[in-house]
Order: structure tokens, then sequence, then C-alpha cells
């Protein structure tokens, strides 16, 4: 009876995950011995331009940064629990 | 203008009928109704915010290998939930539409109290202890 939002987000741009990549691995050897957040507040800043490509138009407009903030955010939490995943394992 | 008309006449009462009371009308004259209708509606935000949730969690999903996104879906489920925490608790879920109308006095008019009335049946109220004066009625209404 009452319509429901309807949109999709579109796929992330590879090099975005790429990005994340790369700044974490600097990261790594620029605060090697610093805290996992101060290495997450690098990345993120080093991300954000990359999502600026992001392609949201499609999305209601109040939202569009919003979910910038929560890809890029998301994005990292992910990369890094799967690399600290896989060092475990190794 | 006063902050009270009627909705069906048009009337407005006087400023020595204005009533001061402690029981939640405000200063309601004597004899008036104060009508409000309240309507509850889902805040499209809020379901906005629900979409790009849902949304965010497969395209996150989408960037990790096949064997592992299952068993990562409450991870990257639990991030997203994080990021849109406060922009969620700022949010309501439902608003609430409000509109008041206020009534004058049925007593006061023979074709008011007769629309007053028939509202008040068409809600199923009672129209018990309520009199109209017929002395206005046309022929037809009196057949």
């Amino acid at each position: 009876m009452f319509g429901k939002a309807k949109f999709d987000l579109p796929p992330l741009p590879p090099e975005l995950v790429e990005a994340v990549k790369t700044a974490m691995d600097l990261a790594e050897q620029q605060f090697s011995g610093a805290e996992g957040a101060k290495k997450r507040e690098f990345v993120k800043g080093r991300v954000k331009d990359a999502a600026k490509k992001l392609d949201l138009k499609q999305l209601p407009s109040w939202l569009e940064e919003p979910i910038r903030d929560a890809v890029v955010s998301v994005i990292i939490e992910v990369c890094w629990n799967l690399v600290f995943k896989g060092k475990k394992k190794a | 203008m006063s902050e009270y008309v009627c909705a069906l006449s048009g009337i407005e009462p006087d400023e020595d009928d204005l009533v001061e009371a402690d029981d939640g009308a405000g200063d309601l004259p004597v004899g008036w109704t104060k009508v409000t209708f309240q309507r509850r509606l889902p805040n499209p935000r809020f379901n906005e915010i629900q979409q790009a949730k849902g949304a965010l969690v497969e395209v996150t999903l989408g960037q990790i290998p096949e064997e592992a996104r299952e068993q990562m879906r409450p991870l990257v489920a639990v991030q997203v939930d994080a990021q849109f925490a406060a922009l969620e608790a700022n949010t309501e879920e439902w608003v609430l539409d409000e509109e008041v109308v206020f009534v004058a006095p049925p007593e006061t008019d023979a074709a008011l109290a007769t629309e007053y009335l028939e509202l008040r049946d068409r809600f199923g109220l009672s129209n018990e202890g309520f009199k109209v004066d017929d002395e206005d009625d046309t022929e037809d209404d009196k057949e």
C-alpha cells in the first residue's frame, strides 16, 4: 500500500578495492607499530578520493554522502578483516 | 483572525467565549468541538535507509571472492549497520500527519447542527443528548 524505496547501488569499481589495498600496504609501512585506528584513518583519507568516482546519481540525493562514507568505511573494514584473517591463517 | 474558525460554518467565537482551563484543550471556547485527525505513515527516508543498507551489503559482498561471501555476510551486515546507526537513530520510522479542525457549537444554528450530527453519525458516534431545533427546516425536510 505504501511504496517502498526502490533503488540499487552500482557495483563497486575494482579501483576502489585496489585503492584500499594499496593504502593499507602504505599504512603498514608508514605506521607499522601504530594502532589499527590510526592506520584506518590514513587509509580512509586516501580512499575517499577514489570513492568520489562512485556513480550514485540514482540514489536519493540526501543519501549520496552518507552512502559514499559508508562504502569507504565498510570496504576498509572488510579488506582489513580479509587481510588479517589471511595473515592469521598463514 | 481567531485560532478558532468553524470548519463547517466559517464563524469565529467572540473573544469572551475563550475559556482558560487546565484540561489540555487550550482556550477552546465553550461548546466548540476540536477534531484531530492523526494519520501514521511510513517515513520515506527511513525506508530509503533500509534499502541503501541492503544494497550496500550486496555490492560489498560482490567484491569478496565467491567462496568467502556467505561467511563474510554477517560481518558485512554488522559493518553496514554500524555505519548507518547514527543516521537511523535520527530518522523516525514513522511520521505522524496531524490536522486539527474546529466546529462551532451546533446549538447555535440548525443547519450546522444537522451537518454536525451527520458527521458524528458517519463516524459511528452517538448523537444522544443533542437536540436540533426544527424551526428552520424546509418543507422537504418535514416530509
